[in-house]
This record gives structure tokens, C-alpha cells and sequence, in this order.
């Protein structure tokens, strides 16, 4: 069978190799983390916990704050030592619990379902998930059991677990499937008991064939995807494994589908069976200016200069540092910014890696339309974007832009398309709230 | 030979009859003032008075819909031309002007990242909060200038923007364009404006720029025109003069006197922060001999009271 793709898409140089083969190595938890109250998209979490108080591993120390968000659970033990905000990875500072490490490493004891999940209630099951604070780790951070709960009338048959990793010099979920294959076979059961489907499809990109190799040995159903990005994105991988088109504005329960990390189906293992909350995760620490760049095992709040001191990285001689894959990560100004549920890698590049010339005009080639996998036309709706025009944004399908970087990429005027077309959804989002708002 | 003519001239007379019952019938009443306003009007469609453009102010001024003096860049001498084709009394409005609250140039907030992107406020804002150090301070990059349908915002040598006060209408287009809230109106007699809007506390702010506002309250104690909210002074009164001496008590150097300095010199010109710095210094050093002689003499005071 030929490898499944969708329609358009880019080839960027994948810069794998320097980590793919490395296996995680555990990084040792600072003395102090940080641990951010929004990790996830929805509302953030509400402390539970208050400056003096003791912690230990596992315990809960930000409580959900609605039912689009997760809670926050301390990933080291010791001592709260305040709550204050801190640099987040999106630029602007985001409140953290302080916690001073006492180097310990106690546990909070949760009881695990064990074996015994397969008798468990789905609802039961979800609300482990729920209350293990799980949220999407290949980078978006959507709280897992809101995915899990899709409404009666969007009847589920289907669960795709996303091992794409498609996202350049990362390699976190390569290394996750090849080093816990069996938790990733054991997460997607589970997930598919509280769904209810009868179909799980592990959809792996053919450049990790001893990942696919290593699924396959577990008892997975592999689906192997052509190297192509953003193969990883939802609607693309939906459309590559089943053919099947997410509409304009919809979702994948819209067509049946529930897609999950494969890095998020190690963690519901880990949640479920062994009552583990989520408090580290694998990170890829990479780029050209990282001296022995590395897979690290790392306790969520660790600030992300700790990472680079560890893979000896050099950041004075850096032009850009990335916190997630060089497509769709966040650039930072500081290293200061602490490692969150979805950070899937630090990216250091030197200025060989970072184009500082200026943007061209555009010579109408067309190369990001035929780039786009979403088949909008990028110029289109960017123009609209610069001009804050509500009308042609929206007839040009602004809202349907999932922000993969492909245009932006293949540009050869390097115009920056995507952050054109962010200020078009971002007229279109304020019009609707105005128009929500007189009515 | 005879008939043709007759025809014509029939079909000709039946016509302007039409037309002249027509005339009469399906006549549009354009009040003349209407006509005579939108004249006077300066044309520019602005949208400022808040209606679009100048042919819609006239016709919302002679329905009453419209205050007379709400054209900003016709000031109040159209006020008084308007209200004498209504036949009403005008109130001569206080003259407004934008005014762009942000002193911190390059040098004094630097970038703490490159910028790379479009060149839009509004997009470099949303971009990890935007480049410069400042999180509220202003990012320099037009998108008021782009909005100014008079010309009358200018980029300064050192990343900042600055408002023409003899060009500004006081239409307040850039206000709305501005996405940090930067831009504000002002009296345009006012002289002394606090040039900062970082509401955040003293380390923060000393932190982000070196002419920021601290909030330490030692302008309010020279005139009570300037008022502290939270951590950010601003002034809240045209009612009394504002002495010199609030600007020069400022330690951050965050208030502009346009009556000793012009704002482009202000803005641009180390000369004039120089100059700033050593009449602050000479005031500071005159306040506390004062303020020493002030003492002694009230010990004095005492001391003849016990004797």
C-alpha cells in the first residue's frame, strides 16, 4: 500500500538525525521549578496550595478551573515557596507555583486501576484522565477529556493516534514510541474503551520505520503516512488515514474521528494503570548552536535554561532560541520561560539557521497556495489581514488557516503570510464578538 | 411634410409637461442649509464627528442628529459658522489633540528581541508581546501614521511616533489604531504631559525603560493638576497652571514641560535631557536649602517660644 498523504504540503529539511537515535535520558530536577497554572487552553488552574506548604510529586497543586482546563500537579517535592508570575513561553508572563526541591522525590500516593481497567467504567476512566491533569502533548495543550466527552450526536468510530511527529528536529515522540511502544498500545486501548470505537489507527510517518516496527510488535494497527509536513496537523492526518474531510469550522468528531498524541497515550497509561499524574514529559533539545543536543526526561517547571546548560548549548553565540518545532514553536526572548505539559522541544539555532533578510515583494508565484494543505490562498487572505478587512478575510476563508508555517516557508520573498493572515482572524474574531455583543 | 413636424413638436409639449408635473411630484427635499454646511465642511471624511464622512454630518446637522462643534478638524470657528447657517448658539469647544504617552525611545527601552515581521503595531504586539522591553511602551512601527488622514503623527530618529499638535485635527483615528492605548486626547493648551502609561510598580518599570513612570507620587506633591492611580501619574486637570517644578521633581524624568523643551527635542534629543537633568539637579539641591532653612527657622521659632 502507498504511503497515505493529503493535498499540498512542504518538504522542509527534517534535521533528525542528530537526536532520533538517542535514547531519553532522565534530567536531573532543579532546585527550584516553576510550574505554570495554564498549561493547556482552556481556563486556567486555581492554586490549591499556599506559600510554606509541603508537596510532594503527583500532588495536586492547581485545581481545574472550569471544565475546558486540566489541574496542575507538583513535579518535585519540597516547599511551595510562592505564587508568582514568571516569563511564559508566549512572551508574556504567566502565574507559577514556586516550589523549592527538596531533592527527596516523594511521591503522593494514587492508586492505579492496575490490570483492573478493563473493568472499569468509561466514565471512571476519563475522570482519571481528567483528574491526572492529561492535556494534548504534541504541542497544543487541549485538555484530553474534553476530547473524550464528544456530544451524543457525534457518534465516534474511529481513534487516530498521531506518531507523525512531522514538525522538524523534533524527535519526542519518536523516541516515546520506540521506548514505550507497549504503554502507547495500552494508552490507545483505554482511550478507545471510553470512546467506545472499535477501529484504533496508529498513524506513523515512514521515516521512523523501527518506531513503526516496534508499534507493530505491541499489536497496533499502523498506518504508515508519507513524509510530508504538516502530516502530524489533525485535519491532514484524518484526511491521509481514512479520507475523510473535516468541513470549514468543524472538528474531527464532526467526521467521526478522535485523534490523540501518541506522547498523550503514554501519559493516559501512566494515569490510568500506574495512577500517575502528569508531571514530566520527553523534550527534544536541539539546533546547531546545541553542543550535544539530546531527548531529555524532564519534571514539568524546569526552567528551559537548565535544559540548554545540560546539552552544553551555547546561547550567546544563538540567533534565535524556539520553544517547540521550528514550523509552529514559540521564539523566546529568554531562556527563562519553564518547560510545560506541551513542550515537545527547545530549538537553538545560530544565525546560519535565521534568515534576518527583509521580506520582498510578493512576485505572485504561487508556491504558498500550492503549499497550503488547507487550499486557501495565503496572499489572499495576508492582504486582507494587513488591511483589518473583515469581509474579504472572511471570503477568504481566514478562520480555516490552522497556522502550519508552510506558505510562510516556501515564500521565496520570505513574506511573513502567516503572521498577515493571523491579523485577519484575529478582525474576523473581533467582528463576530461585536456582532455577538449587539445583538 | 406637415405631419412629422406636428408629431414632434406634440410629443415634445406632452414631454415637458411630464417633466414639469414631475418636477413638482417627486421633488427631493434637500434642505438648502444642507448644502450650505457641507461646503463649509473640510472635506476630509475623517469620521470623526462620528458619522461617515462630511455629506453625513451635514445632513445629521440640519435633522438635529449632530452637535455643531463635533467636527474636530474644523475647530470652533466652523462650530460658530455651522450654528449661524442653524440658526443656533454654539459652545465654543476646548480644541483637542492626540497625544502619543511614550518617551522611552531605543535608548531608553531597548529592544530585548530583533523584529523581523510585519511592520505593524498591532502584529508585532501580538507577537510574545511585542519587541521592546516595554510591554506597554510604543513600538514605533506607524500603524497611527498609517491611520492619520492629516499627517500630523512623525516617526522620531529614535523608534518612536510623535503628534504634530499644530497638524492634528483631534480627529482620534490613531487612538483607535493604536493597540497598546498609547495615543490619547489633550487639551491643546495643555503644556505639561506625563509621558508614560506603564501602570506596573517601580521595579518593573525601572526594569523596562529609564524614563518610565514609577508612581512615586513627588509630582502630585508639587501641583495638584497631576494625580497618581496606582502606580502611574497623569495629569487630570486643566484648571490651574501646573508649575515647572512638578517636572523637575520627577526622578524618572518621565514628565514633559512643553514650556521650557519642544517635544521633538524632548523625544529625540539628549541635549534637552541633559539640560533636564541639570535644572532637575539645581532645583532638587535649591528644594532641600529651602527645605533646611525652613526647618532652622521654625527651630528658631521654637526656641523664642521657650525662652
Amino acid at each position: 500500500m502507498r504511503d497515505a498523504t493529503f493535498a499540498g504540503g512542504i518538504h522542509p529539511s527534517y534535521n533528525k538525525d542528530r537526536t532520533s537515535a538517542l535514547g531519553t535520558s532522565p534530567l536531573a530536577a532543579p532546585e527550584r521549578v516553576y510550574v505554570p497554572l495554564s498549561q493547556h487552553i482552556g481556563a486556567p488552574a486555581k492554586p490549591c496550595v499556599e506559600k510554606g506548604d509541603e508537596v510532594a510529586i503527583g500532588q495536586m497543586i492547581g485545581e481545574p478551573g472550569g471544565f475546558v482546563s486540566a489541574p496542575i500537579h507538583s513535579s518535585v517535592s519540597g516547599k511551595v515557596a510562592g505564587i508568582e508570575p514568571r516569563a511564559g513561553a508566549m512572551g508574556i508572563p504567566v502565574q507559577c507555583v514556586v516550589i523549592e526541591n527538596d531533592g527527596e522525590d516523594r511521591r503522593s500516593e494514587h492508586d492505579g486501576a492496575g490490570d483492573a481497567w478493563e473493568e472499569t467504567p468509561a466514565d471512571e476512566l476519563k475522570e482519571r484522565i481528567r483528574m491526572a491533569g492529561i492535556v494534548g502533548m504534541g504541542g497544543a495543550a487541549f485538555p484530553t477529556h474534553v476530547k473524550l466527552s464528544p456530544p451524543p450526536d457525534k457518534p465516534i468510530d474511529t481513534l487516530i493516534l498521531n506518531g507523525a511527529e512531522c514538525e522538524p528536529y523534533l524527535t519526542a515522540d519518536h523516541r516515546t514510541m520506540l521506548e514505550r511502544a507497549t504503554d502507547v498500545v495500552a494508552g490507545a486501548r483505554i482511550l478507545a474503551r471510553i470512546l467506545g470505537v472499535a477501529r484504533t489507527v496508529v498513524a506513523v510517518e515512514s521515516n521512523k520505520p523501527d518506531a513503526i516496527q516496534a508499534l507493530d510488535g505491541a499489536g497496533a494497527e499502523i498506518r504508515t503516512l508519507a513524509v510530508k509536513y504538516p502530516q502530524g496537523a489533525e485535519k491532514q492526518i484524518i484526511d491521509a488515514c481514512l479520507q475523510r474531510q473535516v468541513p470549514s469550522g468543524g472538528l474531527p468528531m464532526d467526521v467521526g474521528v478522535v485523534v490523540q498524541n501518541v506522547g498523550t497515550a503514554v501519559a493516559v497509561a501512566d494515569a490510568v494503570i500506574r495512577g500517575r499524574p502528569l508531571t514530566e514529559r520527553i523534550v527534544t533539545v536541539t539546533g546547531d548552536a546545541v553542543g550535544s543536543p539530546a531527548n531529555l526526561l524532564v519534571r514539568v517547571g524546569t526552567p528551559v535554561g537548565e535544559l540548554l546548560a545540560a546539552c552544553d548549548a551555547d546561547l550567546d553565540g544563538a540567533a534565535k532560541l524556539v520553544l517547540g518545532g521550528p514550523m509552529m514553536g514559540f521564539a523566546q526572548t529568554t531562556p527563562e520561560p519553564p518547560v510545560t505539559k506541551g513542550t515537545s522541544g527547545v530549538l537553538l539555532l545560530t544565525g546560519k539557521h535565521v534568515d534576518t533578510r527583509p521580506p520582498a515583494p510578493c512576485i505572485r508565484c504561487g508556491r504558498c497556495a500550492r503549499a497550503c494543505p488547507m487550499r486557501l490562498v495565503p496572499t489572499e487572505i495576508g492582504r486582507a489581514g494587513l488591511a483589518r478587512d473583515v469581509e474579504a478575510s472572511r471570503s477568504a476563508d481566514a478562520m480555516d488557516c490552522v497556522e502550519c508555517g508552510s506558505c510562510a516557508h516556501d515564500c521565496p520573498s520570505r513574506i511573513p503570510l502567516v503572521q498577515q493572515i493571523r491579523l485577519a482572524k484575529a478582525a474576523v474574531t473581533e467582528a463576530a464578538r461585536r456582532e455577538r455583543g449587539t445583538r | 411634410m406637415l405631419t412629422p413636424l406636428l408629431i414632434l413638436s406634440g410629443v415634445g409639449l406632452v414631454m415637458a409637461g411630464l417633466l414639469a408635473v414631475g418636477r413638482k411630484a417627486f421633488a427631493v427635499d434637500v434642505d438648502e442649509r444642507q448644502e450650505k454646511i457641507a461646503e463649509i465642511l473640510p472635506g476630509a471624511n475623517c469620521g470623526g464627528c462620528g458619522f461617515p464622512g462630511c455629506s453625513g454630518f451635514a445632513a445629521a446637522l440640519v435633522e438635529g442628529k449632530a452637535d455643531p462643534a463635533s467636527c474636530p478638524p474644523g475647530g470652533p470657528e466652523l462650530a460658530v459658522e455651522i450654528g449661524a447657517i442653524l440658526g443656533v448658539e454654539v459652545e465654543a469647544k476646548e480644541p483637542m489633540v492626540a497625544l502619543v504617552a511614550c518617551a522611552g525611545g531605543d535608548g531608553e527601552s531597548p529592544s530585548r528581541a530583533g523584529y523581523l515581521g510585519v511592520s505593524d503595531c498591532a502584529a508585532a504586539h501580538a507577537v510574545a508581546g511585542g519587541p521592546k522591553s516595554c510591554p506597554y511602551g510604543c513600538l514605533g512601527l506607524g500603524s497611527c501614521i498609517e491611520a492619520c488622514a492629516f499627517d500630523a503623527i512623525v516617526p522620531t530618529s529614535n523608534g518612536l511616533v510623535m503628534v504634530d499638535p499644530e497638524a492634528c485635527t483631534g480627529c482620534g483615528k490613531c487612538v483607535e489604531a493604536c493597540p497598546r492605548g498609547i495615543i490619547r486626547m489633550v487639551p491643546k493648551k495643555r503644556k505639561v504631559h506625563v509621558l508614560c502609561v506603564n501602570p506596573d510598580k517601580a521595579k518593573a518599570v525601572k526594569a523596562a525603560c529609564s524614563v518610565g513612570c514609577t508612581g512615586c507620587k513627588l509630582c502630585a506633591k508639587q501641583t495638584g493638576a497631576i494625580a497618581v492611580d496606582g502606580a502611574l501619574a497623569s495629569v487630570v486637570s486643566d484648571s490651574e497652571e501646573i508649575p515647572g517644578s512638578a517636572a523637575l521633581a520627577c526622578p524618572q524624568g518621565s514628565i514633559f514641560d512643553g514650556g521650557v523643551y519642544s517635544l521633538p527635542d524632548w523625544l529625540s534629543g539628549s541635549e534637552a535631557r541633559a539640560d533636564f537633568s541639570r535644572r532637575s539637579a539645581e532645583w532638587k539641591k535649591a528644594e532641600k536649602e529651602r527645605k533646611a532653612a525652613e526647618k532652622k527657622a521654625k527651630a528658631e521659632k521654637a526656641k523664642e517660644g521657650e525662652a
